[in-house]
């Protein structure tokens, strides 16, 4: 980016054109998404960028915008339209804030994320002292890499895409990591600490998380919270254990468990 | 959502109510309690008609015993029918919680233009046009020759309604313009003719200020309302000046020919008449002497345009002798035509009270003050024994005879001016007699005397107390309200020099200073880059904005301007307007951005909204007095001066400031919205100018924003747009500042009484 230089007028639409051929590419399950800053107050276009915005809404690019002088319409509009955010930086730190906001991915679309299958590779970390000639630098290593499990050629790095097979690399924990990036665990409700509340619902004083009484000095009820999807209460240090360390509901999960078993012994 | 004013349940429609607007039900209720007249200012954006309305039905609603009407009275047709679609929501809501109890009929009324349904008529272009055609299908000799010859055309829409007769009634329920032309359709009656004879008996009335305060018009249409009413005049700032162009008739050579061509077509028609049907024109003579008692028991298609003169001061008396034949008049008004085609013939600016004027008349066509003041009356009578359809043919000689009469009867508050050219273009003769009201209170005292209550509502009044000066009456409320805001998302500044320190003023001895001019240019240049979407700029005048651009032209500026925006230029042909106006938009809309230049007191100044991202800024360049050597202008001032006690220079500022409000207020037309004014002047520094706009501005002109340069503004413009464009939270519940009151917050409220500590 340093070696770019600005000059002329700026044209959303150009840009958004380009952004479109690129992100065409991506298949279906990833994530389309472009971050544009923004530091004119005016767009200047070769043809009608409303319908280039429809085209964006229709392959499903998310389009934010960061703007760093004054909000405009057609900025609000864009992001509207595709379902970004758009925000203006009021200086420099709040334009850190702003960018470093968009860094974690956002949350998967449900009606997007069709389910469909995908072939993928698991390859396995190559042996220390083997030595092959990996694909994407074309030299001879030692070891470190790992190896596609279908045509066996060393890669230096996961994920990736296999450059012989074509066959997506990834390793399982990435997965795993950006799993709960896709689908987040809905923020808890705070539950109103009347003591009829407590009786009348009949639900257990412990906390569903780690089991310890959820019921302070006193018999009083305590702090605590539920999941609105499982209705289980959780205390306050469950709360933030499972929303930045775990990403599972364990509510939830059992639930669904004890639900398939169900299912499966009628 | 519903809760009590008093002893009245209001329903509302939304489930949020803003603060002030309950502040201005409770002035609203108590002016209707004490059957008086009320004077209310409220900014735009904060709901001001449905405010209005909802209080005004649900007082209704809550005392049945005492049916009310309400009149509500607006500029255009395009508020017209914003209202009463407001009013559909209203009347949906409270039927919703009241059952068919609540049930209203409201319908709105305008011209024929609008409301015609024929095709053949309405293929006319303008709207006397499509008057006259719709007369020559339904008036009632027309109508009564088809019935023996049926190849004369009639409209089978009228025919529909006449034969319905009674039966031609409007169900309960609220119809816009557009409503009554579908159910006219669908029914095969004529709208126009169906909302006029339902106008009785409506509960609300929608429609233009001209059929109140115009009597040429009034007198037709709002002859028959019940005393029992409250008329409302929204977007009232510039009622005077309707007052006064309701009594005012100019007279231009035009006119004079004009009036000639149907004079000559007149005699023709008489001559006509006598060879084949002398008894109808010794019938009309007989019906002068027994006096003109014709006006009653007219067909209501005959009913052309009622006295130019207000009803009180109309004579109950025959006709004079020397104009009952129909010759004798048709010389009458030959001899007035000559002499005021002699008048027009001068060289030099005169002006003339109508007395002496009169006199004049007197001496040298020999036509005294009786007869002028019978002429209105004489030709109307005149035209329908000759039975003349093709009334937008005969308007000039109507002209003349509305002069006549407005001169024959009143002496006071008018004055005769001859201007023998335009004084902006001295070498192009255009001879103009005017006939000038300069008492607005003329216009508008029937209509204080007649009915019970009238509210006068804007967002721009200030002054607050000179309208009751201005219109003579004594209002029971007079309040002006401001809006609560969440954030400050107005941002008004005062900008009294340019980049280089030098003041800008368009007073008349710096406007054209290069200075000045390229001083103002700068500053809409630096204003383009940082402000986006767009802006408007409005200039003191025409001539003034082809000045100046002409100069930005020639220095280079304009096309500076144009890298940043696009321009637009308002012009005074509305069709032009319009495009430009859509163009405008369209380039704000795709993020192009663009600038469109305006004038004060112009069509786009009055009528167009330039809110959201269609006016982040607006600029005033200059303070828009009117052009104070027009000799209308110095006559009015005089009489308001001796009359009223008002000093030329309030009155001035007082009118120039509410018309750089209207302007500015362009911008804001709710609260979700923001935008920037600057005025840009070094007279707006001055307390006494700046004292004049509206509360709402003030409160948000800060002390350090009342004497920027150009670079000062443009910082403060900068930091405002950034803060502008965070989020933030509308119901403004964090910050303590209430601005959005649901149900139950408005029962605490009256439960404490806070209402007094909000305000």
């Amino acid at each position: 980016m340093g070696k770019l230089e600005c000059s002329g007028d700026a044209s959303l639409q150009n840009a958004l054109e380009l952004v479109l051929g690129y992100l065409n590419q991506i298949p279906s399950y990833g994530h389309r998404e472009v971050l544009i800053l923004y530091s004119a107050l005016s767009t200047c276009d070769p043809g009608d960028l409303m319908e280039t915005i429809q085209k964006c809404k229709k392959s499903k690019i998310r389009c934010s915008v960061i703007g760093l002088a004054a909000e405009m319409f057609i900025c609000k509009h864009l992001s509207q339209e595709t379902g970004g955010t758009y925000a203006v930086a009021l200086d420099e730190s709040h334009l850190k804030e702003l960018v470093l906001e968009h860094a974690p991915p956002p949350p998967a679309i449900a009606e997007y994320a069709t389910a469909n299958l995908i072939k993928m590779g698991f390859p396995q970390r190559a042996a220390e002292s083997a030595v092959a000639i990996c694909t994407c630098h074309e030299e001879a290593r030692i070891g470190g890499g790992y190896t596609c499990p279908r045509c066996k050629v060393r890669v230096c790095e996961l994920p990736t895409e296999c450059r012989i097979c074509g066959l997506t690399l990834i390793s399982s924990p990435h997965l795993a990591r950006s799993y709960h990036h896709l689908f987040p665990i809905v923020p808890f409700d705070e539950v109103s600490q009347t003591p009829q509340n407590v009786s009348s619902h009949g639900f257990s004083s412990d906390c569903f998380g780690c089991q310890q009484s959820l019921l302070s000095q006193g018999n009083k009820p305590g702090l605590s919270v539920t999941c609105p999807k499982c209705k289980q209460h959780f205390c306050l240090d469950c709360d933030i254990y499972i929303h930045e360390s775990l990403h599972n509901c364990p509510g939830c999960e059992s639930f669904r468990h004890s639900n398939s078993t169900a299912t499966r012994m009628v | 959502m519903k809760f009590q004013i008093e002893d009245v349940t209001v329903y509302f429609p939304y489930d949020n109510i803003y603060p002030e607007q309950y502040a201005y039900m409770l002035e609203l209720k108590r002016a209707l309690d004490a059957k008086g007249h009320c004077l209310l200012e409220m900014p735009t954006g904060t709901g001001k008609t449905i405010a209005l309305l909802s209080l005004i039905t649900s007082y209704v609603l809550s005392k049945p015993h005492a049916p009310l009407k309400l009149l509500y009275c607006t500029r255009t047709v395009h508020e017209m029918e914003k209202t009463l679609a407001e009013l559909k929501l209203l009347h949906e809501y409270q039927i919703r919680h009241l059952g068919p109890a609540a049930k209203i009929l409201a319908l709105g009324l305008s011209s024929r233009k609008n409301l015609c349904v024929n095709p053949r008529v309405l293929a006319a272009e303008n709207r006397d046009s499509v008057d006259a055609g719709c007369r020559k299908l339904t008036a009632s000799w027309v109508r009564a020759l088809a019935a023996e010859n049926p190849s004369v055309r009639t409209c089978e829409f009228f025919e529909q309604y006449e034969r319905a007769g009674s039966a031609a009634v409007l169900p309960p329920g609220v119809y816009t313009l557009q409503d009554l032309r579908i159910f006219g359709k669908e029914k095969g009656w004529c709208p126009y003719y169906l909302a006029r004879h339902m106008v009785q008996f409506a509960n609300v009335v929608v429609y233009s200020y001209q059929y109140l305060l115009d009597p040429k018009v009034a007198g037709i249409i709002s002859k028959e309302m019940q005393k029992e009413s409250v008329v409302v005049f929204d977007e009232a700032h510039n009622i005077d000046n309707v007052c006064i162009e309701a009594l005012s008739v100019s007279v231009r050579r035009q006119t004079i020919e004009g009036a000639r061509r149907n004079l000559h077509r007149m005699s023709q028609e008489i001559d006509k008449f006598k060879a084949t049907d002398a008894g109808r024109l010794r019938a009309e003579y007989n019906r002068l002497v027994e006096g003109l008692a014709l006006r009653g028991d007219l067909p209501a298609t005959d009913a052309w345009l009622a006295n130019p003169a207000l009803p009180d001061d109309i004579l109950k008396e025959a006709v004079p002798g020397n104009i009952r034949r129909a010759e004798h008049f048709l010389q009458v008004l030959r001899r007035l035509v000559q002499y005021l085609e002699g008048r027009l013939d001068t060289e030099n600016v005169e002006k003339e009270g109508p007395v002496a004027f009169v006199t004049s008349i007197l001496n040298h066509a020999g036509i005294d003050q009786k007869t002028l003041k019978f002429c209105f009356d004489r030709l109307h009578s005149l035209m329908m024994t000759l039975e003349i359809t093709d009334t937008d043919e005969f308007l000039h000689i109507q002209t003349i005879c509305d002069f006549a009469t407005l001169v024959g009867t009143y002496a006071r508050g008018f004055s005769i001016i001859i201007e023998p050219f335009d004084e902006r273009m001295p070498h192009i003769p255009d001879p103009v007699l005017q006939l000038c009201c300069h008492d607005a209170s003329l216009a508008i005292r029937p209509v204080f005397e007649r009915f019970q209550s009238v509210v006068i509502t804007s967002g721009t009044l200030s002054p607050i107390d000179l309208y009751p000066r201005l219109l003579n009456f004594n209002p029971v409320v007079s309040r002006s309200f401001t809006m609560s805001l969440t954030r400050d998302c107005i941002c008004p500044m005062v900008l009294t020099r340019g980049s280089d320190q030098l003041p800008v003023s368009t007073k008349f001895d710096m406007r054209s200073d290069l200075g000045v001019v390229r001083n103002y240019g700068r500053l809409l240049l630096e204003m383009a880059s940082v402000v986006p979407d767009g802006i408007v700029c409005f200039f003191v005048s025409y001539s003034y904005m082809d000045g100046i651009v002409n100069t930005w032209n020639e220095t280079g500026i304009l096309k500076e301007i144009m890298q940043h925006k696009l321009v637009f230029i308002e012009t005074q042909d509305v069709v032009e307007t319009t495009l430009a106006l859509d163009n405008y938009r369209k380039a704000c809309d795709c993020g192009r951005g663009a600038i469109f230049f305006s004038v004060a007191r112009g069509k786009v100044a009055e009528g167009i909204d330039f809110d959201r991202h269609y006016g982040r800024l607006v600029i005033m360049f200059g303070v828009p007095f009117q052009y104070t050597l027009s000799k209308i202008l110095l006559a009015r001032l005089e009489y308001l001066r001796d009359t009223f006690q008002i000093k030329e220079g309030d009155f001035l500022t007082f009118d120039a400031l509410r018309q750089a409000a209207q302007c500015v207020g362009r911008v804001i037309r709710s609260k979700a919205d923001y935008g920037m004014m600057i005025f840009a002047d070094k007279r707006y520094s001055r307390h006494d100018k700046r004292s004049k706009l509206p509360s709402w501005i003030l409160s948000h002109l800060h002390d350090a924003h009342l004497n920027l340069s150009t670079d000062m503004a443009l910082h403060t413009a900068r930091e405002f747009l950034r803060k502008m464009a965070q989020p933030y939270d509308k119901t403004g519940g964090s910050t303590g500042r209430k601005t959005l009151l649901s149900q139950e917050d408005l029962e605490k409220m009256v439960e404490g009484s806070l209402v007094d500590s909000l305000f």
